[in-house]
Protein backbone atom coordinates (compact mmCIF):
# COMPACT_ATOMS: atom_id res chain seq x y z
CA UNK A 1 0.00 0.00 0.00
CA UNK A 2 3.04 2.29 0.09
CA UNK A 3 4.19 1.68 -3.49
CA UNK A 4 4.46 5.10 -5.14
CA UNK A 5 2.78 3.78 -8.29
CA UNK A 6 -0.51 3.49 -6.48
CA UNK A 7 -0.45 6.56 -4.25
CA UNK A 8 -1.01 10.29 -4.81
CA UNK A 9 -3.31 10.24 -7.82
CA UNK A 10 -5.87 12.61 -6.37
CA UNK A 11 -6.93 14.15 -9.67
CA UNK A 12 -7.55 10.78 -11.35
CA UNK A 13 -9.43 9.50 -8.30
CA UNK A 14 -11.66 12.57 -8.30
CA UNK A 15 -12.40 12.30 -12.01
CA UNK A 16 -13.27 8.62 -11.95
CA UNK A 17 -15.58 9.12 -9.00
CA UNK A 18 -17.41 12.22 -10.20
CA UNK A 19 -17.75 11.19 -13.85
CA UNK A 20 -19.55 7.86 -13.22
CA UNK A 21 -21.82 9.62 -10.71
CA UNK A 22 -22.76 12.18 -13.34
CA UNK A 23 -23.35 9.43 -15.91
CA UNK A 24 -25.63 7.61 -13.48
CA UNK A 25 -27.63 10.75 -12.81
CA UNK A 26 -28.01 11.30 -16.55
CA UNK A 27 -29.41 7.77 -16.82
CA UNK A 28 -31.62 8.00 -13.73
CA UNK A 29 -33.49 11.20 -14.50
CA UNK A 30 -35.07 10.13 -17.83
CA UNK A 31 -35.66 6.70 -16.36
CA UNK A 32 -37.68 8.14 -13.48
CA UNK A 33 -39.57 10.36 -15.90
CA UNK A 34 -40.52 7.33 -17.99
CA UNK A 35 -41.46 5.37 -14.88
CA UNK A 36 -43.96 8.02 -13.86
CA UNK A 37 -45.22 8.25 -17.43
CA UNK A 38 -46.30 4.61 -17.25
CA UNK A 39 -48.87 5.76 -14.70
CA UNK A 40 -50.42 8.06 -17.27
CA UNK A 41 -53.98 9.34 -17.20
CA UNK A 42 -56.16 6.87 -19.02
CA UNK A 43 -59.91 7.26 -18.70
CA UNK A 44 -61.10 3.70 -18.44
CA UNK A 45 -64.33 2.46 -19.96
CA UNK A 46 -64.72 -0.37 -17.50
CA UNK A 47 -63.84 -1.10 -13.86
CA UNK A 48 -63.54 -4.58 -12.37
CA UNK A 49 -62.60 -5.48 -8.85
CA UNK A 50 -60.48 -8.48 -8.00
CA UNK A 51 -60.40 -9.60 -4.39
CA UNK A 52 -57.90 -12.17 -3.21
CA UNK A 53 -58.85 -14.79 -0.66
CA UNK A 54 -57.20 -17.89 0.68
CA UNK A 55 -57.22 -19.51 -1.88
CA UNK A 56 -59.38 -18.13 -4.67
CA UNK A 57 -60.25 -14.86 -6.37
CA UNK A 58 -63.55 -12.99 -6.34
CA UNK A 59 -64.40 -10.77 -9.28
CA UNK A 60 -66.93 -7.95 -9.03
CA UNK A 61 -68.44 -6.13 -11.99
CA UNK A 62 -70.37 -3.30 -10.36
CA UNK A 63 -70.41 -0.47 -12.89
CA UNK A 64 -73.94 -1.47 -13.84
CA UNK A 65 -75.64 -3.65 -11.26
CA UNK A 66 -73.79 -6.29 -9.31
CA UNK A 67 -72.20 -9.30 -10.94
CA UNK A 68 -70.01 -11.00 -8.37
CA UNK A 69 -68.50 -14.46 -8.63
CA UNK A 70 -65.68 -16.59 -7.27
CA UNK A 71 -62.95 -18.14 -9.34
CA UNK A 72 -61.51 -21.40 -8.02
CA UNK A 73 -58.81 -23.51 -9.59
CA UNK A 74 -60.14 -26.63 -11.32
CA UNK A 75 -58.71 -29.69 -9.55
CA UNK A 76 -56.88 -32.09 -11.89
CA UNK A 77 -59.72 -34.62 -11.71
CA UNK A 78 -62.11 -32.07 -13.18
CA UNK A 79 -59.98 -31.09 -16.15
CA UNK A 80 -61.04 -31.75 -19.72
CA UNK A 81 -58.53 -33.08 -22.28
CA UNK A 82 -56.41 -30.20 -23.47
CA UNK A 83 -56.85 -28.15 -20.28
CA UNK A 84 -53.82 -26.84 -18.46
CA UNK A 85 -53.11 -28.43 -15.09
CA UNK A 86 -53.08 -26.00 -12.14
CA UNK A 87 -54.07 -23.13 -14.43
CA UNK A 88 -57.71 -23.63 -15.32
CA UNK A 89 -60.51 -22.13 -13.23
CA UNK A 90 -64.23 -22.66 -12.97
CA UNK A 91 -65.16 -19.04 -13.74
CA UNK A 92 -62.92 -16.91 -15.88
CA UNK A 93 -62.79 -13.14 -15.73
CA UNK A 94 -64.21 -11.97 -19.03
CA UNK A 95 -62.93 -8.69 -20.40
CA UNK A 96 -63.33 -6.73 -23.63
CA UNK A 97 -60.41 -6.05 -25.97
CA UNK A 98 -59.52 -2.61 -27.26
CA UNK A 99 -61.09 -0.90 -24.27
CA UNK A 100 -59.13 0.61 -21.38
CA UNK A 101 -59.91 -1.58 -18.39
CA UNK A 102 -59.27 -0.58 -14.80
CA UNK A 103 -58.63 -3.41 -12.34
CA UNK A 104 -59.01 -2.63 -8.65
CA UNK A 105 -57.19 -5.23 -6.61
CA UNK A 106 -57.40 -5.94 -2.92
CA UNK A 107 -57.40 -8.81 -0.51
CA UNK A 108 -59.79 -10.04 2.11
CA UNK A 109 -57.20 -11.78 4.26
CA UNK A 110 -53.45 -11.98 3.54
CA UNK A 111 -51.21 -10.63 0.80
CA UNK A 112 -51.80 -12.00 -2.68
CA UNK A 113 -50.76 -10.75 -6.09
CA UNK A 114 -52.87 -10.64 -9.22
CA UNK A 115 -50.72 -11.43 -12.22
CA UNK A 116 -51.10 -12.00 -15.93
CA UNK A 117 -47.58 -12.02 -17.36
CA UNK A 118 -48.61 -11.99 -21.03
CA UNK A 119 -50.54 -8.78 -20.45
CA UNK A 120 -47.70 -7.26 -18.44
CA UNK A 121 -49.77 -7.15 -15.27
CA UNK A 122 -48.71 -7.75 -11.72
CA UNK A 123 -50.33 -5.93 -8.83
CA UNK A 124 -50.22 -6.82 -5.17
CA UNK A 125 -53.46 -7.53 -3.37
CA UNK A 126 -53.04 -5.89 0.02
CA UNK A 127 -55.71 -6.15 2.70
CA UNK A 128 -57.17 -2.74 3.51
CA UNK A 129 -55.71 -1.15 0.38
CA UNK A 130 -57.15 -0.77 -3.09
CA UNK A 131 -54.53 -0.96 -5.82
CA UNK A 132 -55.32 0.11 -9.33
CA UNK A 133 -53.88 -1.16 -12.54
CA UNK A 134 -55.00 -0.32 -16.06
CA UNK A 135 -54.51 -2.01 -19.35
CA UNK A 136 -55.85 -2.12 -22.88
CA UNK A 137 -55.64 -5.53 -24.48
CA UNK A 138 -55.46 -5.73 -28.25
CA UNK A 139 -55.75 -9.45 -28.94
CA UNK A 140 -58.62 -11.77 -28.02
CA UNK A 141 -57.81 -15.02 -26.29
CA UNK A 142 -57.35 -16.71 -22.97
CA UNK A 143 -54.61 -15.41 -20.71
CA UNK A 144 -53.29 -17.22 -17.65
CA UNK A 145 -51.56 -16.09 -14.51
CA UNK A 146 -50.87 -17.30 -11.01
CA UNK A 147 -50.95 -15.73 -7.58
CA UNK A 148 -47.58 -14.08 -7.08
CA UNK A 149 -47.36 -13.42 -3.37
CA UNK A 150 -46.98 -16.26 -0.90
CA UNK A 151 -50.28 -16.66 0.85
CA UNK A 152 -50.34 -20.01 2.55
CA UNK A 153 -50.69 -23.68 1.77
CA UNK A 154 -52.53 -23.30 -1.56
CA UNK A 155 -50.68 -20.27 -2.87
CA UNK A 156 -49.75 -22.22 -6.01
CA UNK A 157 -53.36 -23.26 -6.57
CA UNK A 158 -55.23 -20.02 -7.11
CA UNK A 159 -54.66 -19.12 -10.74
CA UNK A 160 -56.08 -16.24 -12.72
CA UNK A 161 -57.65 -16.75 -16.13
CA UNK A 162 -58.74 -13.80 -18.24
CA UNK A 163 -60.83 -14.40 -21.31
CA UNK A 164 -60.56 -11.45 -23.64
CA UNK A 165 -63.36 -11.16 -26.14
CA UNK A 166 -63.97 -8.78 -29.05
CA UNK B 1 -72.79 22.81 -11.48
CA UNK B 2 -76.33 23.06 -12.85
CA UNK B 3 -78.63 20.23 -11.90
CA UNK B 4 -79.27 19.09 -15.47
CA UNK B 5 -75.53 18.78 -16.07
CA UNK B 6 -75.31 16.40 -13.15
CA UNK B 7 -78.25 14.42 -14.39
CA UNK B 8 -76.73 14.19 -17.84
CA UNK B 9 -73.46 13.10 -16.29
CA UNK B 10 -75.21 10.42 -14.27
CA UNK B 11 -77.17 9.30 -17.31
CA UNK B 12 -73.98 8.95 -19.33
CA UNK B 13 -72.10 7.21 -16.54
CA UNK B 14 -69.81 4.42 -17.77
CA UNK B 15 -67.37 3.99 -14.93
CA UNK B 16 -65.56 6.05 -12.31
CA UNK B 17 -63.50 8.61 -14.25
CA UNK B 18 -59.93 9.63 -13.52
CA UNK B 19 -59.82 11.74 -10.35
CA UNK B 20 -56.81 14.03 -10.18
CA UNK B 21 -57.00 14.03 -6.38
CA UNK B 22 -55.96 10.38 -6.50
CA UNK B 23 -53.62 10.02 -9.45
CA UNK B 24 -51.57 7.04 -8.28
CA UNK B 25 -51.92 3.35 -7.74
CA UNK B 26 -53.44 3.55 -4.28
CA UNK B 27 -57.14 4.24 -4.78
CA UNK B 28 -58.26 3.43 -1.22
CA UNK B 29 -58.97 7.07 -0.46
CA UNK B 30 -60.83 7.52 -3.74
CA UNK B 31 -63.30 4.82 -2.69
CA UNK B 32 -63.50 6.17 0.89
CA UNK B 33 -64.01 9.77 -0.17
CA UNK B 34 -66.81 9.00 -2.61
CA UNK B 35 -68.56 6.87 0.00
CA UNK B 36 -68.36 9.75 2.46
CA UNK B 37 -69.40 12.29 -0.16
CA UNK B 38 -72.49 10.32 -1.10
CA UNK B 39 -73.71 9.98 2.44
CA UNK B 40 -72.90 13.59 3.31
CA UNK B 41 -74.71 14.76 0.18
CA UNK B 42 -77.67 12.56 0.97
CA UNK B 43 -77.81 13.84 4.55
CA UNK B 44 -77.51 17.48 3.50
CA UNK B 45 -80.07 17.21 0.72
CA UNK B 46 -82.52 15.41 2.96
CA UNK B 47 -82.10 18.06 5.65
CA UNK B 48 -82.72 20.86 3.16
CA UNK B 49 -85.57 19.02 1.42
CA UNK B 50 -83.61 19.01 -1.83
CA UNK B 51 -83.35 16.49 -4.64
CA UNK B 52 -81.33 13.51 -3.40
CA UNK B 53 -80.88 12.14 -6.91
CA UNK B 54 -78.04 14.61 -7.53
CA UNK B 55 -75.99 12.58 -5.08
CA UNK B 56 -76.24 9.50 -7.25
CA UNK B 57 -72.95 10.31 -9.00
CA UNK B 58 -70.98 9.67 -5.81
CA UNK B 59 -72.92 6.47 -5.27
CA UNK B 60 -72.15 5.19 -8.76
CA UNK B 61 -68.47 6.00 -8.30
CA UNK B 62 -68.09 4.28 -4.95
CA UNK B 63 -70.04 1.28 -6.18
CA UNK B 64 -67.64 1.03 -9.11
CA UNK B 65 -64.52 1.36 -7.02
CA UNK B 66 -65.18 -0.09 -3.58
CA UNK B 67 -65.26 -3.81 -2.85
CA UNK B 68 -68.80 -4.76 -1.83
CA UNK B 69 -67.53 -6.26 1.43
CA UNK B 70 -66.11 -2.88 2.43
CA UNK B 71 -69.41 -1.16 1.59
CA UNK B 72 -71.38 -3.74 3.54
CA UNK B 73 -69.10 -3.33 6.57
CA UNK B 74 -69.36 0.44 6.43
CA UNK B 75 -73.14 0.31 6.09
CA UNK B 76 -73.31 -1.92 9.18
CA UNK B 77 -71.04 0.42 11.09
CA UNK B 78 -73.21 3.38 10.19
CA UNK B 79 -76.27 1.50 11.37
CA UNK B 80 -74.53 0.67 14.66
CA UNK B 81 -73.12 4.16 15.07
CA UNK B 82 -69.51 2.96 14.96
CA UNK B 83 -68.61 4.33 11.54
CA UNK B 84 -65.23 6.10 11.79
CA UNK B 85 -65.91 8.70 9.10
CA UNK B 86 -67.64 12.00 9.67
CA UNK B 87 -70.98 12.23 7.87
Amino acid sequence: LTNTNITDAQEMETIWTILPAVILILIALPSLRILYMTDEINNPSFTIKSIGHQWYWTYEYTDYGGLIFNSYMLPPLFLNPGDLRLLEVDNRVVLPIEAPVRMMITSQDVLHSWTIPTLGLKTDAVPGRLNQTMFTATRPGVYYGQCSEICGANHSFMPIVAELIP
Amino acid sequence: MAEEDIETKIKNYKTAPFDSRFPNQNQTNNCWQNYLDFHRCQKAMTAKGGNVSVCEWYQRVYQSLCPTSWVTDWDEQRAEGTFPGKI
